[in-house]
Order: C-alpha cells, then structure tokens, then sequence
C-alpha cells in the first residue's frame, strides 16, 4: 500500500497529545437493500432473473453490483487525510456525498471495506440527542440511561442528574414521564445530557436548533465550552454560519470522494463554483 | 487513551470474541434496558411484571384441567409436568423469537454509537431471565400445592438451567442475526414453533408416545434441552442422553453461533 507522507500533519500532532484521526486510502462500500431484496424469496428465486436483465444498465461509476448480487454503493472512495489536535473539521457537500457515512465510519459504526482509518482519543458521535429515550421514562429515568450509555460510573450518576436539573430549570417536571414534556424541554434535556461528558474527537451531524429562545442563548454558551474541551470536531452541516463559526479546516465531499481539503474560505469558493458550474 | 484501528487485516473470529467479552463486560448497560424494557412494558399496571406470572397460571390451569381430563392422568401427577414444561417452553419460545428482533429494534442505538452488538443481544436475554424469574413462581407453588417438596435433585436444575439458556442464546443470537438481513426469518420462526410445539413433549410425556412418532419426537433436541431443567424440577434425574444432547447442541451451537457472527458482524450495521 502507498503512503503518503503528510509532514504538516505529523508537525500539528506533538508526541505527547497524540489525539488524531487518520484515513490512508480508506473506502467504504455500501450494500442497499430494498425491502424486496432482504427477502429469502428475492434471494431464491427473483435475483438470478433480475440480474440477467440488470447487467445493461449501471448509473453513475458509483453504483455497481457486488459479488453476492447485492447493488453497492461506493459511500466512500479511496479519502486519505489527517486530522490532528486543535483542528476542527467541516465536512460539506450535496446530500448522499458521504458525510453521514464518513461520520458513522469515524466512530466506528461502519468497518472500512478496504484501507485503514486510525482514531487515536476518546470519540463521541452526537448524530442523535435524543438517543435511549423511551416516552414512558421519566426525565430522571432518561438521565440514568444516557449516564450508562455514556459509561459513568453509578457516583457519576447523581453528578450528572444534579448539574442537568440545574442546567435545564425542568424542576418538578424531572419526575414526570417524558412524553409529557414540550419539544422545548425536550431539547434542553437531551441537549444538557448530550453534552455532559467532554470527549477527545467530538462528531456532530448537523446541529440543534429548537428550544426557546432564552435556552439558545443558554445553550450557545454550554455548546461552546463544550466543543472547546475536545480536541477535534467533526461536523457536517449544510449551514454556513455554522461551518463558519466553528470550523477552521474544510472538506468538499463528492461521490464518496474528498475532492478539496483547506480553509474554510478556500473550500467554501470552490464549493461555490461547483455549484454555480452545475447549475449552468 | 482510546486507540481504535479499523480496516487492516484483522482476524474476524477474534473480534467476534472480543465483541462477545466487552459486551458481557459492559453488564451496566444491558441489565439496565433490559430491566427498563420490562419496566416500561408494565408501567401504569398495578400488577406489573405479575400479569406475566398471572396469565402464565391461567394458561397452565386451563390446560392442565383438560389434559389431565382428556389423558386421564390425576392432577397430581400431571399439573406440575405441564406446569414446568409451559414455563420452559414459553422461555425458550420468547427469547427466541425476541432475538430475532434484538438487532432490527434497537437498530438507531446501533446507529449512534460504536458498542458490541452482543450488548443488544444480551438485553432481550435479561429481559426475558426477568420475566422467567416471574413465571417459574407459579411453578413453585404448583409443586408445593401437589407434595413435590424441593429435595437434593433440585441441585441437578442448575447445570441443566445453565445448559437450557446457553442454548436458547445461541440460538437467539443466530436468529437474530439472520432476521436482520432477511426479514422473513421472524415469520417463519414463530410459525415453526406453532409446528414444534406439539413435536416437544410440553403437554405430554415422551412415554405416552410409541412407535415411529416417538422416534421422531426423541430426535428433537428441544425436548432434551428442556428436560435437563425440567426432570430435576420434578425430583426425576434426566437420563445421560438428555445431558448428551443438551450438552451437544449446546457446544455445537455455540461454534455456529460464533462463526456465523465473525463472518456478519460487520455487515450487521449495513442490514438495518
């Protein structure tokens, strides 16, 4: 395997904060299941029909049948790059450009098809704020289960229950089921909890926005502190201001492909062009 | 410092392995939801996990009033049998066909965050140890009712408990496995156990059976994975071949469980 030598990085990384996250060649491929083709009757009997008449017809480089008869998708396609301590990572592009899966790839959800993707720090991936919330669950119940997802140990457990019911001003509410609460308080809950433990690699899939607007504002301050402790931020977002605000480093995703990595400015211009090129 | 590297050339069975050990070592996080599961299940019921208990008597009474009628056995002697063998039966039944969604259910948890896989699966078995804990009740009062005081036999349950939930296990494991990349397999797992049912000697006893049904019934490892908790419970040991069997599908099991895992585990965040 080549690999490319990547001085500015190994120059950003000192030896004795080695938090980073490095791809070499990395891809991904994709199998997509329709609902027809996950039954054992598709497998059986309708594939080897389909894919006689499929053959002719592929859209797109991305696209193309994998060995099992499956329809792959190449999600990611040969990405190197290193992301080091301080820096904070942007990720844009067109829907289905891969960030979701780049994201998911870089927690560890997703196992790379062929190359190698190291991350050396604790990752936390905050794609969903809502995540373990059952409705039936009281608030303080929601507060234990996203504790134990997070790993705390049980003496964490009441840390973190007293400084959520203080951030979210929730009071009597805590022990009331959570179906019954405003979206409003929804968000500050799972917002508060979401951002209780500060992890090394911080990933983000788009960013919150409801809540009122004293919350916001409340919010803005705790998710700033918040993404200053960790050392690196990945965040796909389609929102110039955020990319803006909190992104010092750029990558334009196409096809599953990296097709420009820079600052901010750099990338946003190109990004521009492609559009205004596309939309001729 | 968390080091995590993903895409060189690894041993997929040794990460099999080692999905299987820190799920079990992350016992905090299934014993919770699974307890939770339970909980939210009941909750607003006054009698909570006791309606498990409830209907589980209701369905043995019943039962057992026209069996023993129909095969004119007494009550004594047969209401404990039937008593043990629904209890048995509705575990191994339910964990098995709650397996098969195990990976499909908590398909956005699996989506969020890298964890084991084997942490979804141990959940549904928790939930289910939970609500085994409050049916296999009645059986003690049934037994109590009907003179089967607990004697030293009893001690013989406990490897044959042991042995019957690490079959149910594997086996939930695999269904769950394979439901979620083919979503009839759930379909057809309930409807295979409707069939299996009356193929396992639940409501009647092997010795009831003769000639080539028998044979057939004899082959079914459920009947002997079941009768290794079951016999001791009844202050009968089970015979070295219902150890053998258990003991078998178990060890078998296992080693299918295990490799069919290494080569999905993968995959597995792709199916949902």
């Amino acid at each position: 395997m080549n690999i490319k030598p990547d001085l500015k990085a190994s120059e950003a990384v000192p030896l004795r904060s080695p938090t980073r996250i490095s791809a070499r060649e990395l891809a991904l491929d994709f199998p997509i299941y329709d609902v027809a083709s996950r039954s054992l009757k598709q497998l059986l009997m309708v594939r080897p029909i389909a894919n006689v008449l499929r053959s002719a017809s592929h859209v797109g480089g991305s696209i193309a049948t994998g060995a099992g008869g499956t329809v792959v998708v190449r999600a990611i396609d040969n990405m190197s790059f290193e992301i080091g301590r301080g820096e904070r990572v942007g990720l844009i592009g067109h829907n289905g450009a891969g960030k979701t899966t780049l994201l998911r790839t870089m927690a560890g959800i997703y196992e790379p098809t062929s190359g190698v993707l190291e991350t050396v720090g604790h990752v936390m991936p905050l794609f969903n704020l809502m995540e373990g919330m059952m409705p039936d669950a009281t608030g303080r119940e929601f507060i234990r289960i996203r504790g134990v997802l997070l790993g705390l140990e049980p003496h964490q457990l009441d840390k973190l229950a007293e400084d959520v019911v203080e951030f979210c001003e929730l009071g009597s509410y805590m022990d009331m089921p959570v179906r019954t609460y405003s979206t409003g308080m929804l968000v500050r809950l799972a917002f508060a909890l979401s951002t209780s433990v500060s992890p090394d690699i911080l990933l983000f899939d788009e960013l919150i926005g409801a809540g009122d607007a004293r919350f916001v504002s409340k919010a803005q301050e705790r998710l700033k502190t918040f993404i200053e402790r960790s050392s690196i931020v990945v965040v796909a977002s389609h929102s110039r201001a955020i990319l803006d605000q909190w992104c010092n480093r750029l990558f334009l995703l196409e096809h599953g492909k990296l097709i420009a990595d820079g600052s901010v400015q750099e990338v946003l211009k190109e990004y521009d062009q492609r559009l205004a090129a596309e939309s001729k | 410092m968390n080091v995590a590297i993903l895409g060189i050339a690894e041993n997929q069975l040794e990460r099999a392995v080692k999905d299987i050990w820190t799920g079990l070592s992350a016992w905090r996080l299934w014993t919770l939801f699974g307890y939770n599961d339970v909980k939210m299940k009941y909750r607003r019921s006054t009698l909570g996990p006791f309606w498990a208990s409830l209907s589980m008597a209701a369905q043995v009474f019943v039962t057992g009033f026209v069996m023993a009628y129909l095969f004119h056995i007494t009550l004594q002697r047969y209401l404990p049998y039937i008593c043990i063998g629904l209890i048995t039966w509705s575990f191994l039944t339910t964990i098995i066909s709650e397996g098969a969604t195990a990976f499909i259910s908590s398909a956005e948890l699996i989506l969020q965050v890298k964890r084991p896989l084997f942490v979804y699966l141990l959940q549904v078995v928790w939930r289910n140890l939970i609500v085994g804990a409050h049916t296999i009740v009645i059986f003690f009062v049934v037994a109590f009712l009907f003179g089967l005081f607990p004697s030293p036999t009893y001690l013989l349950a406990i490897p044959g408990l042991v042995l019957f939930v690490l079959n149910c296990v594997w086996a939930a494991g695999v269904v769950g496995i394979l439901s979620t990349r083919f979503r009839d397999i759930p379909l057809i797992v309930t409807n295979a156990f409707m069939a299996l049912f009356w193929l396992t000697p639940v409501v009647y006893e092997l010795d009831q059976m003769s000639g080539p049904i028998r044979t057939l019934i004899a082959y079914n490892p459920l009947y002997h994975v079941i009768e290794v908790f079951r016999a001791p419970l009844l202050l009968t040991a089970p015979s070295a071949e219902n150890w053998m069997v258990a003991i078998g599908t178990a060890v078998f099991g296992w080693l299918f469980f295990l490799l069919l895992f290494a080569r999905t585990r993968k995959r597995i965040p792709f199916w949902l």
